[in-house]
């Protein structure tokens, strides 16, 4: 798709190009131009980062999703056992080959086990500043909040460090509502992908990672424009069943393996792609302390997932509210090999989908992968069985 | 296309199956009927055959527009202007089992793949499998043949029932089998003798295949482009030790399964939609 004039300066004039830079964008993102402009440049591993945090410490935040198909791993394996997850390897190796230069600071969280050793293999082989955000375990007790408005407190002031830039009330709250803007920009945009489907899944998490590849002040032009060009396209018209996809946590398929996905005649309405892009449901407060204002939204309006601690919510139960929300045929479950959050879910997942009668199927991953010939042959077998038997 | 249409119009259910070798084109009613049908050679550009060979098949049945267009085949992913694309095992199970119904078991030998299908009662797959060392099971194995022997397509089935001492082709590797032919030919065995020494080795890699399927030596169904060669059909009744039952068109079994398919959704649709 050509998209011209939009905004010159930063998007490439074909979806190919942004394809290229959200697959390398340690080397290839536009907001890395911003280094030279006094901006430092902090890497956010998946799933979740408070980005206005960054933002309104002056800091131009990266989201990685490992390594994908972009890498050999070469040097990773000597300190990762064979059964760790592909992208906590591809994320090590990236460091190992200093493709990490352009970057001032790397954050990483307790999503898991393996991501929590991450963070501290990659501060031995490195003198890149490596920040761990500790994330809330337990929401279910009242010091939560409390803890994690200090966590994020401490987080501003490690970041405040390494950019040289401690902002002010003011500035936090306008990185907020520019992040808000953002994000409704991109909830926006999905509506055509489920509403009507003029918008591919597939081209709309290229879109969501093109984003987050530009400093959100770009991002927010090069949405509107975009919205506005939505109007020239028609409703998807082939026969399909509606699918939802679950479960594809930090670990990113490869991207062309959605548009195979929905080659097979999957409308995909919903999906958890790039899960922490869209992470908060509704707007952060904007008035207030903007820290206990971050804090409150990761509690009262974070999407359900593995990666967050939450008593309170049946995921299994959001998922088939989901479900019949968009009137899907189906739920696709794509699990990272080596996943462990993901494969805890996916049995409760089942049980409940299964007791109420509704289709799914079971899809294991890698981010490298280059042929998807056997997960086409599923997918399709799948929509098979739903549109004929 | 759009589907809205169909609720408008009359029903014209059209399945194409884009193969390695032929696209096969089907036109049908909704109630199942044939109305026309055509098969080309494929081109290298598989949505553009498929749009010839439509082209063809809705002339061949008197109209000029259809309603909901289904494709199958190794390129049914390139046609552009399908609603929907189903796999060639799928298809072909359930137009065997429209055609000939109780059938169990199905040998479809493709230009390119040799499958085995067992279905059940209703022409749902209940397991398949299909040929995994290379073309020498296959239906384009009789082609580079045919080369080699320098006799003529349409002759070769009916040459191979001359055969009195069918000379075996015992390698898995098309290259090899054809190494094999040569030999023959240099020894000066009979082009009828080596024919049908072609046909009972591809028989013999087609009953390993209904095998495992769980092929247990009652009536098989015979689709495909191989179906219309009378050698190849006597070889399969002697390696198989039972019925073989060859529909009307084989050839065209394949696309009229996926119409069948096609019909079905459309009714789904129409019915949703009303």
């Amino acid at each position: 798709m050509a998209i011209n004039n939009i905004v010159q300066q930063v998007v490439p004039n074909s979806l190919e190009s942004m394809i290229e830079i959200v697959t390398q964008p340690w080397e290839k993102a536009p907001l890395l131009s911003a280094h030279a402009k006094g901006k430092k440049i902090i890497g956010c591993f998946p799933v979740y980062t408070p980005l206005e945090i960054i933002h309104a410490c002056n800091g131009a935040a990266l989201p990685l999703f490992g390594g994908g198909n972009q890498v050999e791993i070469m040097n990773a394996d000597s300190r990762f056992a064979s059964f760790i997850c592909s992208i906590s390897k591809s994320t090590l190796e990236l460091q190992l080959q200093n493709k990490f230069r352009n970057f001032d600071g790397v954050v990483l969280s307790n999503i898991c086990d393996v991501a929590r050793n991450l963070a501290s293999v990659m501060k031995r082989n490195s003198k890149l500043n490596i920040e761990y955000l500790h994330l809330p375990q337990n929401d279910n007790i009242e010091i939560a909040l409390p803890y994690y408005k200090s966590e994020l407190s401490r987080f501003l002031r490690k970041v405040a460090d390494i950019t040289g830039c401690f902002p002010t009330d003011a500035s936090l709250s306008r990185s907020t509502a520019l992040y808000n803007k953002l994000r409704g920009l991109l909830e926006d945009l999905h509506g055509f992908v489920s509403n009507d489907g003029r918008l591919g899944a597939f081209e709309y998490t290229v879109y969501l990672r093109y984003c987050y590849s530009m400093l959100p002040e770009d991002a927010v032009t090069f949405l509107g424009s975009l919205l506005n060009s939505m109007s020239d396209r028609v409703p998807r018209n082939r026969d399909c069943i509606k699918i939802i996809i679950e479960g594809a946590f930090c670990e990113q398929p490869p991207i062309e393996l959605i548009r195979a996905i929905e080659e097979t005649g999957c409308w995909i309405v919903d999906d958890d792609f790039a899960k922490g892009l869209r992470w908060h449901v509704g707007p952060v407060q904007e008035k207030g302390d903007p820290i206990e204002m971050l804090a409150r939204s990761y509690f009262e309006s974070a999407q359900p997932s593995s990666v967050r601690h939450d008593f309170k919510t049946r995921r299994e139960d959001l998922l088939v509210k989901k479900v019949r929300k968009y009137n899907a045929d189906g739920v696709l479950f794509f699990i990272p090999k080596f996943c462990e959050p993901a494969l805890f879910d996916y049995a409760r997942y089942k049980e409940k989908l299964e007791s109420e009668g509704i289709a799914h199927l079971q899809i294991e991953y890698e981010e490298k992968m280059w042929t998807f010939e056997r997960i086409r042959s599923e997918v399709e077998t799948f929509v098979e069985s739903v549109l004929f038997w | 296309m759009s589907l809205e249409r169909a609720i408008h119009d009359s029903n014209h259910i059209i399945g194409i199956d884009v193969g390695a070798g032929y696209t096969k084109c089907v036109v049908c009613k909704d109630d199942g009927a044939m109305l026309g049908s055509n098969i080309i050679k494929t081109d290298p550009n598989f949505d553009k055959s498929a749009m010839e060979s439509m082209r063809y098949a809705l002339q061949s049945a008197g109209i000029s527009q259809m309603d909901y267009l289904i494709t199958t085949g190794v390129g049914r992913y390139s046609v552009k202007e399908r609603n929907i694309q189903v796999t060639d095992v799928t298809a072909t199970a359930r137009g065997v089992s429209q055609l000939l119904p109780g059938i169990e078991f199905v040998l479809d030998i493709g230009g390119q793949v040799t499958k085995a299908i067992k279905i059940d009662g209703k022409g749902r797959v209940k397991d398949f499998k299909c040929n995994e060392k290379c073309a020498a099971g296959s239906g384009s194995f009789i082609e580079k043949a045919v080369k080699y022997l320098e006799v003529k397509l349409e002759d070769v089935g009916k040459l191979a029932l001359k055969a009195t001492e069918p000379q075996p082709i015992s390698s898995i590797c098309a290259i090899l089998a054809e190494s094999e032919i040569i030999n023959h030919v240099s020894e000066g065995k009979s082009v009828e003798n080596i024919l049908m020494g072609v046909y009972e080795s591809l028989a013999d890699r087609s009953m390993l295949l209904l095998k495992r399927v769980g092929f247990n030596g009652t009536k098989c169904a015979f689709v495909g482009g191989l179906a219309l060669q009378a050698g190849m059909i006597q070889a399969c009744k002697k390696k198989f030790g039972s019925d073989v039952c060859i529909p009307e068109s084989p050839q065209l079994i394949t696309a009229y399964g996926a119409a069948l398919m096609g019909i079905q959704r459309l009714k789904k649709i129409q019915t949703v939609q009303a």
